[in-house]
């Protein structure tokens, strides 16, 4: 390859690296934002936000269910429609099931218990959806063409400039700390 | 001379003894059903709602309840349970349990991660789902570490009062159809 051609190459690469950088800069930054979310999810919830008071209602019936959910309803004035079912775990735990997988669940011999209120944290919430694949189907062939994308932007990136700062100059140096920190983590980690 | 004839006599022999022959042809007009036989039981409907995995192969479920009371017995095996959602686990969606049939039941269909994703808004929607029964054996340790943890998942005070588990019962999820109660 003449000099004329590497140079020309280098310039094809670096706009093709550019413009591919444009068309999938907001699903990278969504998919960082999501990483960044769901790599702390033991210490919170990446998807919801739960929310719990305790209620107090007093000695809730147990003979008849729909009286005992009427009961829970009215006492806290819930909206009747919100209610998804009712269940009882132990002789001691009245679940009545509400929207979005909100609950409330008491001791029907005191009434004492607490209420859960569930809310998606949006924007999260489909950020994670995309990242982790939940939608499956047809966003998994997207999402292996974007993965393909990445690949190409990592390797593309390499090989943008020429000269000192290139990767036949700093640029190998960099690029060798890089590879050191993962290999160094499962090494030792 | 006796050539023709013995061939005749194996020919029939084999069309008496060819299953294949008492059954009607594509041509043949289909015998007429017995005026007093029943019709055919329709095939159950399939579940309907919003399906996580894989299709339900099973067409009947197994009730909670005769799965529970016989554990030995299903260990191993593939069934189709149903019944309400009461929990889901909140932060990765790799869990859920099912009410059983009779009081104070519930049996926990457990996913592998990232494969299945139940959503939490599941809690109190009516799930048909089909997985592998297995009953795992809990050590002292293991039993007190999952009350921690499902206590933790649940945002409740661990539960120090009643007896540690010494198996636990659950279905490995391979799909499920999750649906409104009604």
């Amino acid at each position: 390859m003449s000099e004329r051609e590497g140079r020309s190459w280098f310039r094809w690469n670096r706009n093709l690296h550019r413009d591919v950088g444009y068309a999938v800069s907001v699903l990278t930054a969504l998919y960082a934002v999501s990483g960044l979310a769901v790599n702390h999810i033991d210490d919170w919830n990446p998807n919801y936000a739960i929310s719990t008071s305790t209620v107090a209602l007093g000695p809730v019936p147990t003979a008849d269910l729909d009286a005992a959910e009427a009961r829970i309803v009215a006492g806290l004035a819930l909206d009747p429609s919100e209610v998804r079912g009712r269940h009882f775990a132990s002789p001691t735990e009245l679940k009545v099931f509400l929207e979005e997988g909100g609950e409330v669940v008491v001791d029907p011999a005191t009434g004492q218990g607490f209420m859960k209120r569930v809310q998606k944290r949006h924007g999260l919430f489909q950020a994670n959806a995309l990242h982790l694949n939940r939608l499956k189907g047809a966003w998994t062939y997207v999402a292996d063409a974007y993965a393909v994308v990445l690949f190409y932007l990592a390797v593309g990136g390499l090989f943008m400039l020429k000269g000192k700062t290139g990767l036949a100059g700093r640029g190998k140096w960099l690029v060798a700390a890089g590879t050191l920190v993962p290999i160094a983590f499962l090494l030792w980690g | 001379m006796l050539a023709p004839l013995a061939l005749a006599l194996v020919l029939a022999a084999c069309s008496e003894t060819d299953p294949a022959a008492d059954a009607p042809s594509a041509d043949a007009p289909a015998a007429e059903a017995p005026a007093t036989a029943e019709p055919a039981p329709a095939a159950p409907a399939p579940p309907t709602g919003d399906v996580y995995g894989e299709p339900l192969t099973l067409t009947e479920s197994t009730p909670i309840s005769t799965l529970l009371a016989d554990i030995d017995a299903y260990d191993g095996k593939k069934v189709r349970v149903e019944g309400l959602v009461t929990e889901v686990c909140a932060k990765r969606g790799c869990w859920m349990s099912i009410a059983g049939d009779q009081p104070f039941q519930e049996l926990r269909f457990k996913v592998e991660d990232g494969v299945i994703t139940i959503p939490l808004e599941a809690k109190g929607r009516y799930a048909v789902a089909e997985g592998t029964c297995r009953k795992v054996a809990l050590s002292p340790e293991d039993a007190m570490a999952m009350r921690e943890h499902e206590a933790e998942e649940q945002g409740k005070p661990v539960d120090t009062t009643t007896p540690l588990p010494t198996f636990v019962v659950k279905l490995e999820g391979t799909g499920a159809v999750i649906r409104d109660r009604s």
